[in-house]
Order: C-alpha cells, then sequence, then structure tokens
C-alpha cells in the first residue's frame, strides 16, 4: 500500500479532551488537522477550508449543531455531497448508527477509539 | 498523554459545572430547551473521555447517569423533585470520583452502588426499591450487560496459522457485492470497498481478483449518473478469514447487497488447476465486450465525476488495480479548488467572537506590565511638575489623557482577569446539601448575584471561608425543622448568598432566616470561656461579634459539621488575610446576615501613605481602624520605657514605627505631644498604634511581592512602585502588632488598668 499524502481530516468535537486525542493520534499518522469544537463552527471551518479535508470526523453530541446536523448540512454542500463524514460517538446502540446513516454518514467509529482503528478508518474512505 | 489526560480533567471540572447549572435551573423550574441537552451532554462528555483513558469507576457510573439523563431527555421521564435531588447527589459522587480518579481520596463503593441503584430505579432499568438495595442489585453483573464499550477494530486481525495450516492456495472466497443507490449518498464509494478487499488479500501475500458484473446496465441514454447499476465480484484468497471481509462491509451493511460464498461452483465451471484460475480471474474482464467497458466507465465517471475525478481510461484490460489509480484519490481533486477568500475571513471573524484559552501566566505578565505603566505615567506627570510645566496647558492635558487611559486600561486588563464568582458560588449548593442532609434540616440554597465578577485569584480563596460559613449557617442558624413549625415559619430553610458590587469593592451576604443569634447564650458562654467578664454590659452588635472570637462555640454538642470551636474566628482571619472585613447582624427569630466586604483583587491594594523617619511607607487601609492626634495625658510609659496610649478606656501599645523597623536615624522622641499614631488593627482584632511623622494620603498601589524578588524582611509584607518612581514598603500591620504585644504583653497585664483608672 503506498503512502498517503498528506491529507486534511477536519475533527468536530466540542470535547477538548477528545480533540486533543484526536489530534495526537492523526497527525502522528501524518494527518493535517483542522478543528472545529462544535456542529456550526465545523461547517464554518469546512466552508473556509483551503484545501478542504478528505474526510471529516464529528462527534454527535454537541451544542448549537449536532453530529446529525452536521452530516445533513455536508450532504446539502454541492462541493461536499460525497465528502467521507465519519461520526464517532461512544453509543455502540444501532439506534445512532442508523440516524447518522439516514443523515448520510459514511462510517462510524466506536469511542474509545485506538489511533490504528483511527487510521484505518480514514484510510478506508480516502485511499 | 499527560497533557491529553490533564485537559480532560479540567474539561471534567467544567462539565461538572455545566451540570450544577443545568440541574439548577431544572429544580427551579427555569430549564431552557437546551439545559437538558446541556446536562446530558456533560455526562457523556465525561463518560467519553474516562473511557478513553481507561477510567473504569468513571465509565461505570458515568454511563447508569447518562442512561437516566436520556430518559429526561427523551421525556420519558418527567423530571420530579425527587429524581432531580437523585441527579443532584449523583453529581457530586461523580464529581468526586473524577477527583479519584486524578489521585484523590477513593469513594466509598457503597455510596457509589446507592447511586447507580437510585439513578436506575430513575431510568427504570432496575425495578423501584422497596427492600434493602443491594439485595435486588448486582452493580457488576448489571454493569457488564449495560455497557461494554466496543473498540471499532477495521485492521484486520491478525491470525497468521502459518502455511502448514492454510487450506490449499486453490481455495478462494468469493464476495459478492452491489452497492445502492444510497451508498454513494453517503460519502462512500464501491472504490473503498475495492482497495480494502485487496489490502486484505495482499495482507495474506496474494491477490484479488475483481470483476465486474455489467447485466444491470441500461442501454446510455436510459443510464441516471447517480444511480448504481454494477455489481463487483472479487475472489479472495481464502486464508483471508470472513470476520475481515464482514468488518469491510461494516460501514455499508444497510446500503448494499452483499454475498460471501466459497469458491466450490467457480471451481467446478472452470475446472482449472489453482494458478490458472487465479489468472482465469484476473483476465475475465478482458472479455467484456468495449461497449460495456464504455457503459462501465460512463457509469463511474458519472459516480467518480460528482466527487470530481477524472474520466478513467478506456483500457481494454480493466483490473483492479487499473481501474483503481485511474480514479484519482478526491482529496487531490479536492485541493485544486479555489480558495474562497471570503468565507475564510467570516470564519476568522466568528471564532474570535468566541472565546480564546490563554495560559494564566500572561493575563498575569500584563497585568505586572499595566502595574508599571501606572508608576510611568506617574512618574512622567510628577517629573513635569518638577519642571514647571504646569503653564503648558497642552501638554498637561497630554498628560491627563494619558492619565485616563493608563487607568482605562488597567480596568480593561483586571476585568480579563475577573471572573464570575458563580463557580464557587456553585460549589456551595453542595455543601449546604450534604450539611443539610447530615443535620436532618430541609434547607435550600438561593444564590443571587452569581454574575458578579471578582479577580480569579480571590475566587479561588472565598470558598474555604464561605464553606465554613454555610455549614454554621445550616449547623446553627437554621433551627430544627419541627421547631421552624412550632415558630410559624416554612419547614425548609433559606439560606440566600449573595453578590453584588459596592464602591469598588465586591460585598458578599450570607443571610439565613433562622433563629437569630442567641444573645443570652452567647454571652453566657462567652462568660464561661473568660472571654468577657459576667458583669459586663455589651450591646447587641457587640454581643453578636462575640462569635468571631477564638475559642467561642455556642453549638451544645460538637457536631461533624462545624463544630470544634474553631468557627468563625478563622472565618474572619481568612477574610481579614484578603483585606476583607465581616460584620454580622442578627434578628431574634428572623435570623443572622454576614456581610463580607472584599477588594476586589489582591494584585492592587489601598493603600495609605505615610512618612517615618523620611521614609514613605504604605498601610492597608483596611487594616487601619483610626488616626489619632496624640495628647501626652494620654500616653502612659511602662517602667522599662515602652508606652501605651489609652484611647476610650483602652489600652494600645505605641510602637514607634522607625525604631522598630531599624530605619536609618530614627529616634524615639522624648514627648509625644501633637504626634500623630495610627491605630492598626488584625485580623484577630488586637492592635497596635503606630507612631508615624505624616500621613501624605491615600492611594491604589500594585504590589510587588518582596520574598520572590528580594528576601523575606520583618514588618514588610510587600513593595509598591510610587508615582515618582522610588520604591514603598508596604507594612505587614500584623507582625508589627505581634511585636508591640510581645513588647508589652506581661507588663499590660500587670497594671495597666491601675495606671489608667
Amino acid at each position: 500500500m503506498t503512502e498517503t499524502p498528506t491529507l486534511r481530516v477536519l475533527t468536530i468535537d466540542d470535547s477538548r479532551t477528545m480533540q486533543s486525542m484526536l489530534r495526537n493520534a492523526l497527525e502522528g499518522a501524518g494527518y493535517e488537522v483542522i478543528q472545529g469544537n462544535d456542529g456550526v463552527e465545523g461547517i464554518d471551518v469546512l466552508e473556509a477550508a483551503t484545501p478542504p479535508p478528505a474526510v471529516i470526523i464529528t462527534d454527535i453530541n454537541m451544542p448549537r449543531l449536532d453530529g446529525f446536523g452536521v452530516i445533513e448540512a455536508v450532504r446539502k454542500m454541492d462541493r461536499f455531497r460525497h465528502l467521507p463524514v465519519i461520526v464517532l460517538t461512544t453509543e455502540s446502540d444501532q439506534e445512532k448508527k442508523a440516524r447518522a446513516r439516514a443523515a448520510g454518514a459514511t462510517g462510524w467509529i466506536i469511542k474509545p477509539f485506538n489511533s490504528d482503528s483511527l487510521v484505518s478508518a480514514i484510510r478506508r474512505v480516502t485511499q | 498523554m499527560d497533557e491529553i489526560l490533564e485537559i480532560f480533567f479540567q474539561e471534567c471540572d467544567e462539565q461538572l459545572q455545566e451540570l450544577e447549572t443545568g440541574l439548577a435551573a431544572l429544580a427551579a423550574d427555569r430549564a431552557e430547551d437546551d439545559t437538558v441537552n446541556a446536562v446530558f451532554r456533560a455526562v457523556h462528555s465525561i463518560k467519553g473521555g474516562a473511557a478513553s483513558f481507561g477510567l473504569q469507576n468513571l465509565v461505570r457510573f458515568s454511563h447508569v447517569y447518562e442512561n437516566s439523563l436520556d430518559g429526561v431527555r427523551s421525556d420519558r421521564i418527567q423530571p420530579t423533585k425527587e429524581i432531580i435531588a437523585v441527579f443532584l447527589k449523583s453529581m457530586d459522587v461523580l464529581s468526586d470520583l473524577v477527583v479519584e480518579a486524578r489521585g484523590g481520596a477513593s469513594v466509598d463503593a457503597q455510596r457509589v452502588d446507592e447511586s447507580l441503584t437510585e439513578l436506575k430505579v430513575v431510568s427504570g432499568e432496575a425495578p423501584a426499591a422497596t427492600s434493602s438495595p443491594a439485595a435486588s442489585f448486582d452493580p457488576a453483573e448489571s454493569e457488564a450487560e449495560a455497557f461494554s464499550p466496543v473498540p471499532f477494530e477495521f485492521e484486520p486481525v491478525a491470525f497468521d496459522f502459518g502455511d502448514d495450516f492454510a487450506e490449499p492456495a486453490s481455495a478462494r472466497k468469493i464476495v459478492t457485492f452491489h452497492p445502492h443507490d444510497a451508498m454513494y449518498g453517503c460519502g462512500d464509494d464501491a472504490r473503498n470497498i475495492l482497495v480494502a478487499l485487496t489490502a486484505l488479500a495482499h495482507d495474506k501475500g496474494d491477490t484479488a481478483q475483481v470483476e465486474c458484473l455489467t447485466e444491470a446496465l441500461p442501454a446510455f441514454h436510459d443510464l441516471l449518473p447517480a444511480s448504481s447499476y454494477l455489481t463487483w465480484r472479487v475472489a479472495l484468497p481464502d486464508s483471508v478469514a470472513e470476520s475481515e471481509i464482514r468488518d469491510a462491509f461494516d460501514w455499508v451493511v444497510d446500503s448494499c447487497d452483499f454475498t460471501l460464498e466459497s469458491d466450490r461452483a467457480v471451481t467446478e465451471t472452470t475446472n482449472s488447476d489453482a494458478s490458472d484460475e487465479a489468472d482465469a480471474f484476473f483476465d475475465a474482464p478482458a472479455s467484456i465486450s468495449e461497449d460495456t467497458i464504455q457503459a462501465m466507465v460512463a457509469q463511474s465517471a458519472g459516480q467518480a465525476l460528482s466527487r470530481g475525478a477524472s474520466l478513467p481510461t478506456t483500457d481494454r484490460r480493466l483490473t483492479a488495480e487499473a481501474f483503481l489509480d485511474d480514479l484519482a484519490p478526491p482529496a487531490t481533486i479536492q485541493r485544486d479548488e479555489e480558495p474562497i477568500a471570503l468565507t475564510g475571513a467570516t470564519v476568522a471573524r466568528k471564532a474570535e467572537a468566541a472565546s480564546i484559552r490563554v495560559d494564566l501566566s500572561r493575563v498575569d505578565d500584563l497585568m505586572d506590565l499595566v502595574g508599571e505603566l501606572v508608576i510611568a505615567q506617574a512618574a512622567v506627570q510628577s517629573l513635569c511638575q518638577k519642571a514647571g510645566t504646569s503653564g503648558h496647558h497642552e501638554l498637561m492635558q497630554g498628560i491627563e489623557g494619558m492619565q485616563t487611559l493608563t487607568r482605562d486600561i488597567q480596568d480593561a486588563v483586571m476585568s480579563v482577569r475577573a471572573q464570575p464568582v458563580r463557580s464557587v458560588f456553585q460549589r456551595m449548593q453542595r455543601v449546604v446539601r450534604e450539611a443539610s442532609s447530615m443535620t436532618q434540616k430541609a434547607v435550600k440554597l438561593v444564590l443571587e448575584g452569581e454574575d458578579t465578577e471578582v479577580d480569579r485569584t480571590l475566587i479561588e480563596k472565598l470558598a474555604a471561608p464561605l464553606t465554613h460559613m454555610l455549614r454554621n449557617a445550616v449547623d446553627h442558624g437554621i433551627e430544627k425543622t419541627e421547631d421552624r413549625i412550632a415558630a410559624g415559619k416554612s419547614p425548609e430553610g433559606c439560606i440566600t448568598l449573595s453578590a453584588e458590587h459596592r464602591s469598588g469593592r465586591i460585598l458578599i451576604t450570607i443571610k439565613d432566616d433562622g433563629a437569630g443569634v442567641n444573645h443570652k447564650r452567647v454571652f453566657e458562654t462567652a462568660v464561661k470561656r473568660g472571654i468577657i467578664a459576667p458583669d459586663a454590659t455589651l450591646s447587641e452588635d457587640e454581643i453578636n461579634n462575640l462569635i468571631f472570637t477564638p475559642g467561642f462555640s455556642t453549638a451544645s454538642e460538637v457536631s461533624d459539621l462545624s463544630g470544634r470551636g474553631v468557627g468563625m474566628d478563622v472565618v474572619k482571619q481568612a477574610i481579614m488575610s484578603l483585606g476583607g472585613r465581616i460584620v454580622i447582624s442578627s434578628v431574634a427569630g428572623k435570623g443572622s446576615t454576614f456581610s463580607l466586604s472584599l477588594p476586589l483583587t489582591l494584585a492592587i491594594l489601598d493603600g495609605m501613605l505615610i512618612s517615618a523617619d523620611e521614609t514613605t511607607m504604605v498601610i492597608p487601609i483596611s487594616a487601619v481602624s483610626e488616626a489619632i492626634i496624640v495628647s501626652q495625658s494620654d500616653v502612659y510609659s511602662l517602667p522599662d520605657g515602652t508606652r501605651i496610649i489609652s484611647k476610650r478606656g483602652e489600652c494600645i501599645p505605641l510602637l514607634p514605627l522607625g525604631v522598630t523597623l531599624g530605619l536609618a536615624g530614627a529616634r524615639v522622641r522624648d514627648t509625644l505631644e501633637g504626634a500623630v499614631v495610627l491605630v492598626v488593627e488584625n485580623e484577630s482584632g488586637s492592635r497596635a498604634a503606630l507612631i508615624v511623622d505624616e500621613i501624605c494620603g491615600q492611594m491604589q498601589v500594585v504590589i510587588k511581592s518582596m520574598e520572590r524578588n528580594y528576601r523575606h524582611i520583618f514588618g514588610v509584607s510587600a513593595a509598591t512602585i510610587l508615582g515618582d518612581g522610588s520604591v514603598a514598603l508596604i507594612l505587614d500591620v500584623s507582625a508589627l502588632i505581634a511585636a508591640a504585644l510581645s513588647q508589652t504583653e506581661n507588663k499590660a497585664a500587670l497594671g495597666v488598668s491601675e495606671l489608667v483608672n
């Protein structure tokens, strides 16, 4: 498998702990990380990002705009209609997954994650 | 990782506060739409972080807590008063578990289990406890069912039994899948699955063969670009485990038809040996007609174009690799898009409008610099005056303008450091909750003016005295429930904790609606403790203030809470050491009110500028109780030469300031007629009279630590820089009083009263 070029990953999470862990893991794997601290900010960052991210990783429970809202918003944007969005959630229950899926999530990562699982999930949609 | 853990704990504190705020709003019935969500999110975030760090106790508890809150969030559960009480109690446990995780005291397991049971009753996971909760509840067992974090594993599990155990290379696993339109709508692509599957084969040192089935492909003019027509068949080496293959489809089980079979049937039809078979698969697409490829390409292009890919070449040998290589990774393409400068600017502005986190030391540095600026500004002013520029109207105007600006900057920096008292006030809810459950009294705490801002250094120091005072209020202030009912009051006691700004200081009041100070009992106790004489006549106010005397306690039984008799005098000392004052007022049967007046900051001090033996010094104004012009007839000398002054029947030791501090050229004056003395008082009410030459004025001074810059000096607490650039020492009043007392201690006891009378 060839080494991926420096890809940008947009992480959207209101928890600084989670954001730090994501940044740690992703930068360690050679990705560039841009962050949004809630859904609204995430969408703003996405619109402004140059170059745009190759994938979005978003939390579900967030103030202002939750993860479902983020996915729906992304799917409505012409430029990002097909951008992979991976939801990050502690809930392993089907209900959350199904809702995220219906909103247009590409996949999910269950917290707590390890960096290997995170990176392979990103590779799954960016190679 | 340690850094992140630290962030996590910081965040826990914030979340706990959020939780407290939210629950308080729920309890007070002023919850807004998002309140329940915010409360839920707080616990949820703690759980998420805790799980990442393997903090099992925290995960276990927050999970159950979260479930109960989820019930409220989804309107399954009505948050009754009882339920909110359970939530509040659980919040305290959660907060203690965070402390425990941080390496603090471990939490009593029984307390945790008790809260867990209550939470489960709320969420309906456990039956309402009619008998002993322990009997029907096994936390370990129900936990295991309730929550098992499943780490996402995408990477194949490395089951490698070696070649000896592997099935013959001939056996293949055939995966057939057909993505639905929906899969493309979710930002996914058949390509991603193909990559994942071929990677599985590569991991086993083998290759995968991909075949594209195009039967469903309509004629070109009927083709809808966004629809999915193709079915893919992938042959993988048998060493690839079924679970690995299923994992590759984990995200698309609902949006992709997928079958997995062994290749027996295929082997039969091709009827060839292993290597040939592989080749056959590899070459399979070559047999597809050129038209089909065109159509296939068109479809792929349709899907690919929609995400910005270029057209694949129409190579006749369409192998998996070639096909995949043609589809450039989406990221590379999206990179080419034009920057949208305008939106970028909008985002930047939004981010600024929110908030930033700044290291506290930077703000402190800024504060220091502003202090220097104030000094420099004053220096310029005094230089100008010296140079006789008072006639230069414009110059003076300029200086005045600068002075105003400097003061504004000082205020602005102060406001950066300022924080609402909310954080410490809200912690008091718990204090009162615990105290009321311990004393079996129903007490509610009402907070007012939580948004009042004070310097953060002060906020941290408020917690201890406030805790003590509130416990006291519950323990001693509020009557027992039956007494309240007998007195015609509401059975639930009410304590109001409020904060407000008043003339450059913060005023904090703690008001209870209890019985008020029992003057008779306080008086009797004071006599018993030898604090006052049995025949003393004291005003009500003086009696009230007796409770601040060291060693005074009226509680007939020493309670767990506030007993041991170290009560209010310790509080008073703490408040005074912050440059504050404390006053009590009380109405029998109606309750007591404690008023605390504190400076807004510990970085700036209201000082009285004095001079003694040609040295200018600063005395904290809060310590000065009065200034007197001495009349020689009030001064008495003790046999060893030390002197005392009598003021309103009280003897105060006189301290020649210059001599005490050992200033050069200082000498004791023969007569004190007309001399200026300042009566200063320490935290415990002891006094001394400092003999000074002159009172020069009153000003705000920026406190500079002596110990950090030089070393500790007797009688000096800190230093400051005056307008003319000179350094002035800020006097340590407590130390001076202690010196004066030790000087006169024994002698005063000897015959002072005789001298006076």
